[in-house]
Protein backbone atom coordinates (compact mmCIF):
# COMPACT_ATOMS: atom_id res chain seq x y z
CA UNK A 1 0.00 0.00 0.00
CA UNK A 2 1.49 3.28 -0.73
CA UNK A 3 -0.65 6.13 0.12
CA UNK A 4 1.44 8.48 -0.22
CA UNK A 5 1.13 9.99 -3.82
CA UNK A 6 -2.45 9.00 -4.27
CA UNK A 7 -3.78 11.11 -1.00
CA UNK A 8 -1.38 13.99 -1.51
CA UNK A 9 -2.44 15.42 -4.74
CA UNK A 10 -6.05 15.49 -3.64
CA UNK A 11 -5.61 16.93 -0.05
CA UNK A 12 -3.19 19.68 -1.64
CA UNK A 13 -6.07 20.42 -3.90
CA UNK A 14 -8.21 20.83 -1.02
CA UNK A 15 -6.60 22.87 0.47
CA UNK A 16 -6.08 25.04 -1.96
CA UNK A 17 -9.25 25.59 -2.97
CA UNK A 18 -10.97 25.45 0.71
CA UNK A 19 -8.49 27.52 2.81
CA UNK A 20 -5.85 29.30 0.71
CA UNK A 21 -8.31 30.01 -2.29
CA UNK A 22 -11.15 32.29 0.29
CA UNK A 23 -7.89 34.20 1.83
CA UNK A 24 -7.00 34.75 -1.44
CA UNK A 25 -10.07 36.87 -2.00
CA UNK A 26 -10.14 38.98 1.90
CA UNK A 27 -6.41 39.44 1.77
CA UNK A 28 -5.49 40.39 -1.82
CA UNK A 29 -2.69 37.11 -1.70
CA UNK A 30 -1.21 36.68 -5.13
CA UNK A 31 -1.47 33.33 -7.21
CA UNK A 32 2.24 33.01 -6.69
CA UNK A 33 1.39 32.79 -2.66
CA UNK A 34 -1.57 30.71 -2.97
CA UNK A 35 0.72 28.13 -5.30
CA UNK A 36 3.32 27.93 -2.54
CA UNK A 37 1.24 27.88 0.33
CA UNK A 38 0.22 24.62 -1.29
CA UNK A 39 3.15 23.61 -1.69
CA UNK A 40 4.69 23.55 1.45
CA UNK A 41 1.36 22.14 2.85
CA UNK A 42 1.78 19.42 0.85
CA UNK A 43 5.12 18.97 1.56
CA UNK A 44 4.83 18.95 5.59
CA UNK A 45 1.92 16.77 5.01
CA UNK A 46 4.41 14.36 2.55
CA UNK A 47 6.77 14.52 5.40
CA UNK A 48 4.74 13.92 8.38
CA UNK A 49 3.88 10.80 6.44
CA UNK A 50 6.93 9.77 5.44
CA UNK A 51 8.05 10.18 9.29
CA UNK A 52 4.68 8.17 10.82
CA UNK A 53 5.88 5.00 7.84
CA UNK A 54 9.69 5.22 10.12
CA UNK A 55 10.54 2.68 13.16
CA UNK A 56 11.06 5.51 16.23
CA UNK A 57 14.58 5.25 17.35
CA UNK A 58 16.07 4.70 20.82
CA UNK A 59 12.73 5.92 22.60
CA UNK A 60 9.15 5.26 21.92
CA UNK A 61 7.48 8.16 19.95
CA UNK A 62 10.88 9.58 19.00
CA UNK A 63 11.05 11.54 15.77
CA UNK A 64 13.05 13.46 14.05
CA UNK A 65 10.50 16.34 13.52
CA UNK A 66 10.67 16.24 9.08
CA UNK A 67 7.60 18.61 8.76
CA UNK A 68 9.31 21.07 10.56
CA UNK A 69 11.33 21.75 7.73
CA UNK A 70 8.79 22.97 5.85
CA UNK A 71 7.19 25.02 8.70
CA UNK A 72 10.24 26.71 9.65
CA UNK A 73 10.34 27.62 5.85
CA UNK A 74 6.79 29.04 5.31
CA UNK A 75 7.38 30.72 9.00
CA UNK A 76 10.28 32.72 7.59
CA UNK A 77 9.24 33.11 4.09
CA UNK A 78 5.90 34.42 4.59
CA UNK A 79 5.27 34.63 8.16
CA UNK A 80 3.19 33.86 11.00
CA UNK A 81 -0.43 33.60 10.09
CA UNK A 82 0.18 31.29 7.19
CA UNK A 83 2.74 28.94 9.00
CA UNK A 84 0.14 28.26 11.85
CA UNK A 85 -2.71 27.68 9.07
CA UNK A 86 -0.52 25.39 7.57
CA UNK A 87 0.98 23.51 10.17
CA UNK A 88 -2.55 23.05 11.83
CA UNK A 89 -4.15 21.59 8.41
CA UNK A 90 -0.93 19.61 8.42
CA UNK A 91 -2.06 17.46 11.88
CA UNK A 92 -5.73 17.91 11.32
CA UNK A 93 -4.92 15.80 7.80
CA UNK A 94 -1.75 13.60 9.05
CA UNK A 95 -3.88 12.78 12.33
CA UNK A 96 -7.08 11.88 10.06
CA UNK A 97 -4.52 9.59 7.97
CA UNK A 98 -3.18 7.99 10.61
CA UNK A 99 -5.80 7.33 12.42
CA UNK A 100 -4.89 9.14 15.24
CA UNK A 101 -7.56 12.26 15.19
CA UNK A 102 -8.74 12.81 18.62
CA UNK A 103 -7.00 10.01 20.36
CA UNK A 104 -4.14 10.25 22.71
CA UNK A 105 -1.32 10.33 19.54
CA UNK A 106 -3.56 13.50 17.90
CA UNK A 107 -3.87 15.36 20.69
CA UNK A 108 -0.13 15.43 21.05
CA UNK A 109 0.96 16.10 17.53
CA UNK A 110 -1.79 19.23 17.64
CA UNK A 111 -0.63 20.54 20.98
CA UNK A 112 3.32 19.86 19.84
CA UNK A 113 2.94 21.69 16.53
CA UNK A 114 0.75 24.32 18.29
CA UNK A 115 3.54 25.14 21.02
CA UNK A 116 6.23 24.55 18.45
CA UNK A 117 5.07 27.17 15.92
CA UNK A 118 4.03 29.81 18.50
CA UNK A 119 7.64 29.62 20.48
CA UNK A 120 9.15 29.97 17.24
CA UNK A 121 7.20 33.32 16.03
CA UNK A 122 7.46 34.51 19.19
CA UNK A 123 11.05 34.04 19.56
CA UNK A 124 11.73 35.15 15.65
CA UNK A 125 10.38 38.17 17.28
CA UNK A 126 11.96 38.64 20.20
CA UNK A 127 15.47 37.56 19.39
CA UNK A 128 16.47 39.31 16.41
CA UNK A 129 20.23 37.52 15.94
CA UNK A 130 19.00 34.01 16.16
CA UNK A 131 18.92 32.32 12.39
CA UNK A 132 16.71 29.56 11.37
CA UNK A 133 18.83 27.09 13.48
CA UNK A 134 17.82 28.77 16.59
CA UNK A 135 14.57 29.15 16.16
CA UNK A 136 14.02 25.37 14.96
CA UNK A 137 16.01 24.67 18.08
CA UNK A 138 13.41 26.06 20.34
CA UNK A 139 10.76 25.03 18.17
CA UNK A 140 12.05 21.43 18.61
CA UNK A 141 12.10 21.59 22.27
CA UNK A 142 9.07 22.80 22.74
CA UNK A 143 7.40 20.35 20.45
CA UNK A 144 8.55 17.56 23.08
CA UNK A 145 7.67 19.63 26.01
CA UNK A 146 3.89 20.00 25.08
CA UNK A 147 3.47 16.55 24.05
CA UNK A 148 5.19 15.44 27.28
CA UNK A 149 2.10 17.86 28.69
CA UNK A 150 -0.45 16.21 26.97
CA UNK A 151 0.85 12.25 27.81
CA UNK A 152 1.09 13.51 31.51
CA UNK A 153 -2.54 14.52 31.52
CA UNK A 154 -3.99 11.94 30.00
CA UNK A 155 -2.06 9.17 31.70
CA UNK A 156 -2.20 11.15 34.37
CA UNK A 157 1.37 9.50 36.11
CA UNK A 158 3.85 11.38 36.32
CA UNK A 159 6.74 8.24 35.84
CA UNK A 160 6.39 10.01 32.04
CA UNK A 161 7.89 12.95 33.49
CA UNK A 162 11.19 10.77 32.85
CA UNK A 163 10.78 10.47 29.68
CA UNK A 164 11.64 14.42 29.41
CA UNK A 165 15.15 14.87 29.93
CA UNK A 166 15.93 12.27 26.99
CA UNK A 167 13.40 13.18 24.95
CA UNK A 168 14.34 16.98 25.31
CA UNK A 169 18.16 16.20 24.67
CA UNK A 170 17.30 14.31 21.37
CA UNK A 171 15.19 17.29 20.61
CA UNK A 172 18.45 19.94 20.24
CA UNK A 173 19.93 17.06 18.08
CA UNK A 174 17.11 17.29 15.77
CA UNK A 175 16.24 20.41 16.13
CA UNK A 176 19.76 21.35 14.96
CA UNK A 177 19.98 18.98 12.42
CA UNK A 178 16.16 20.93 10.54
CA UNK A 179 17.73 24.22 11.60
CA UNK A 180 20.78 23.75 10.09
CA UNK A 181 19.09 22.10 6.59
CA UNK A 182 16.29 25.00 6.95
CA UNK A 183 19.17 27.30 7.05
CA UNK A 184 20.80 26.71 3.96
CA UNK A 185 18.38 26.28 1.69
CA UNK A 186 16.47 29.51 2.89
CA UNK A 187 20.29 30.84 1.53
CA UNK A 188 19.80 29.11 -1.26
CA UNK A 189 16.44 30.46 -2.29
CA UNK A 190 18.04 34.33 -1.35
CA UNK A 191 20.10 33.86 -3.71
CA UNK A 192 17.59 33.02 -6.48
CA UNK A 193 16.10 35.92 -5.92
CA UNK A 194 16.46 38.75 -8.74
CA UNK B 1 35.75 30.15 13.75
CA UNK B 2 34.75 33.52 15.64
CA UNK B 3 33.16 34.97 12.76
CA UNK B 4 30.64 31.93 13.37
CA UNK B 5 30.41 32.77 16.81
CA UNK B 6 29.78 36.17 16.60
CA UNK B 7 27.05 35.41 13.80
CA UNK B 8 24.93 32.60 15.99
CA UNK B 9 25.55 34.35 19.48
CA UNK B 10 21.62 34.18 19.54
CA UNK B 11 21.45 30.80 18.50
CA UNK B 12 23.92 29.59 21.20
CA UNK B 13 22.41 31.21 23.91
CA UNK B 14 19.33 29.22 22.73
CA UNK B 15 21.40 26.25 22.91
CA UNK B 16 22.82 26.46 26.02
CA UNK B 17 19.22 27.28 27.44
CA UNK B 18 17.82 24.16 25.99
CA UNK B 19 20.23 22.21 27.14
CA UNK B 20 20.86 23.42 30.39
CA UNK B 21 16.91 22.39 30.88
CA UNK B 22 17.54 19.29 29.33
CA UNK B 23 20.10 18.34 31.94
CA UNK B 24 18.32 20.11 34.55
CA UNK B 25 15.25 17.53 34.48
CA UNK B 26 17.98 14.59 33.89
CA UNK B 27 18.84 15.11 37.87
CA UNK B 28 15.80 13.28 39.24
CA UNK B 29 16.71 10.71 37.24
CA UNK B 30 20.12 10.54 38.51
CA UNK B 31 19.14 11.01 41.64
CA UNK B 32 16.96 7.97 41.64
CA UNK B 33 19.96 5.91 40.08
CA UNK B 34 22.45 6.70 42.41
CA UNK B 35 19.59 6.31 45.24
CA UNK B 36 19.51 2.52 43.70
CA UNK B 37 20.66 -0.45 46.61
CA UNK B 38 19.78 -3.51 47.09
CA UNK B 39 16.26 -5.47 45.15
CA UNK B 40 13.90 -3.85 42.61
CA UNK B 41 10.94 -3.14 43.12
CA UNK B 42 8.11 -2.70 40.64
CA UNK B 43 4.85 -0.76 40.77
CA UNK B 44 2.18 -0.83 38.67
CA UNK B 45 -0.01 1.41 37.96
CA UNK B 46 -3.59 1.85 36.25
CA UNK B 47 -4.09 5.94 35.82
CA UNK B 48 -2.89 6.87 38.97
CA UNK B 49 -4.10 3.93 41.05
CA UNK B 50 -1.73 1.48 42.26
CA UNK B 51 -2.86 -2.19 41.36
CA UNK B 52 0.07 -3.95 42.77
CA UNK B 53 3.70 -3.64 43.84
CA UNK B 54 6.30 -6.63 43.59
CA UNK B 55 9.80 -7.14 45.05
CA UNK B 56 11.30 -8.16 41.89
CA UNK B 57 14.42 -9.64 44.15
CA UNK B 58 12.25 -12.72 45.10
CA UNK B 59 11.26 -13.76 42.17
CA UNK B 60 13.60 -16.64 41.41
CA UNK B 61 11.39 -18.12 38.78
CA UNK B 62 10.16 -16.58 35.85
CA UNK B 63 5.90 -16.12 35.52
CA UNK B 64 3.50 -14.55 34.08
CA UNK B 65 0.56 -12.95 34.98
CA UNK B 66 -2.50 -10.93 33.85
CA UNK B 67 -3.90 -7.39 34.73
CA UNK B 68 -6.74 -5.35 33.82
CA UNK B 69 -6.00 -2.02 31.68
CA UNK B 70 -8.61 0.40 30.98
CA UNK B 71 -8.75 -1.12 27.64
CA UNK B 72 -8.16 -5.20 27.71
CA UNK B 73 -6.10 -7.17 29.51
CA UNK B 74 -2.17 -6.72 29.66
CA UNK B 75 0.04 -9.75 29.85
CA UNK B 76 2.61 -9.12 32.61
CA UNK B 77 6.06 -11.15 32.95
CA UNK B 78 8.54 -11.34 36.33
CA UNK B 79 11.57 -12.61 36.80
CA UNK B 80 14.70 -11.82 39.17
CA UNK B 81 14.99 -8.13 38.62
CA UNK B 82 13.05 -7.59 35.48
CA UNK B 83 9.91 -6.96 34.83
CA UNK B 84 8.72 -6.68 31.24
CA UNK B 85 5.11 -6.34 29.11
CA UNK B 86 4.68 -9.90 27.86
CA UNK B 87 1.23 -9.16 25.51
CA UNK B 88 -0.86 -6.19 25.39
CA UNK B 89 -3.60 -5.45 22.77
CA UNK B 90 -2.46 -1.98 21.65
CA UNK B 91 -1.34 -1.23 18.27
CA UNK B 92 1.89 -0.01 18.33
CA UNK B 93 3.11 -2.19 20.85
CA UNK B 94 5.99 0.21 22.64
CA UNK B 95 5.49 -1.77 25.58
CA UNK B 96 6.42 -5.00 24.65
CA UNK B 97 8.85 -3.82 22.49
CA UNK B 98 11.02 -2.46 25.83
CA UNK B 99 11.34 -5.82 26.74
CA UNK B 100 12.76 -6.82 30.08
CA UNK B 101 13.82 -3.92 31.81
CA UNK B 102 15.93 -4.14 34.97
CA UNK B 103 17.01 -0.50 35.73
CA UNK B 104 14.99 1.75 38.08
CA UNK B 105 14.50 5.21 36.15
CA UNK B 106 12.82 5.02 32.94
CA UNK B 107 9.37 3.48 33.06
CA UNK B 108 7.43 1.22 31.35
CA UNK B 109 4.23 3.01 30.09
CA UNK B 110 1.02 2.19 27.90
CA UNK B 111 -0.75 4.66 26.85
CA UNK B 112 -3.34 2.48 25.58
CA UNK B 113 -4.19 0.54 28.96
CA UNK B 114 -3.26 3.34 30.72
CA UNK B 115 -0.61 1.33 32.53
CA UNK B 116 2.45 2.44 33.63
CA UNK B 117 5.30 0.19 35.38
CA UNK B 118 7.93 2.10 37.73
CA UNK B 119 10.77 0.30 38.96
CA UNK B 120 12.44 1.25 42.05
CA UNK B 121 15.86 0.55 43.81
CA UNK B 122 14.75 -0.90 47.04
CA UNK B 123 16.45 -0.22 50.22
CA UNK B 124 15.76 2.11 52.81
CA UNK B 125 14.62 4.88 50.63
CA UNK B 126 12.44 3.50 47.84
CA UNK B 127 11.34 6.79 45.89
CA UNK B 128 8.06 6.99 45.30
CA UNK B 129 6.43 7.83 41.79
CA UNK B 130 3.32 8.58 40.44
Amino acid sequence: MNPIGGILIPVSLLFTIFIVGPMSKTQGISGRKIARFGMFAAMAIALGIVESLLPDFLLPGMKVGFPNLAIVLILYIDGFIPAIIISLVRVLLVTLLRGSFLSMGGWMSFAGALASILIMALAKRLFRGASPIGISLLGSGFHVAAQIGVALIYLQTSAILYYLPFMLLMSIGSGLAIGLLDDRILRIIARKKP
Amino acid sequence: MGAFFRKHRTDIFIFIGVLSVALLALIPFLVMKANRSGGLIASIYRQSELLMRIDLSQENEERTFEIEGTKSMMTIAVKKNAVKVAHSDCPTQYCVHMDYVTEPGLPIVCAYNGISIILEGGGDSPIYVG
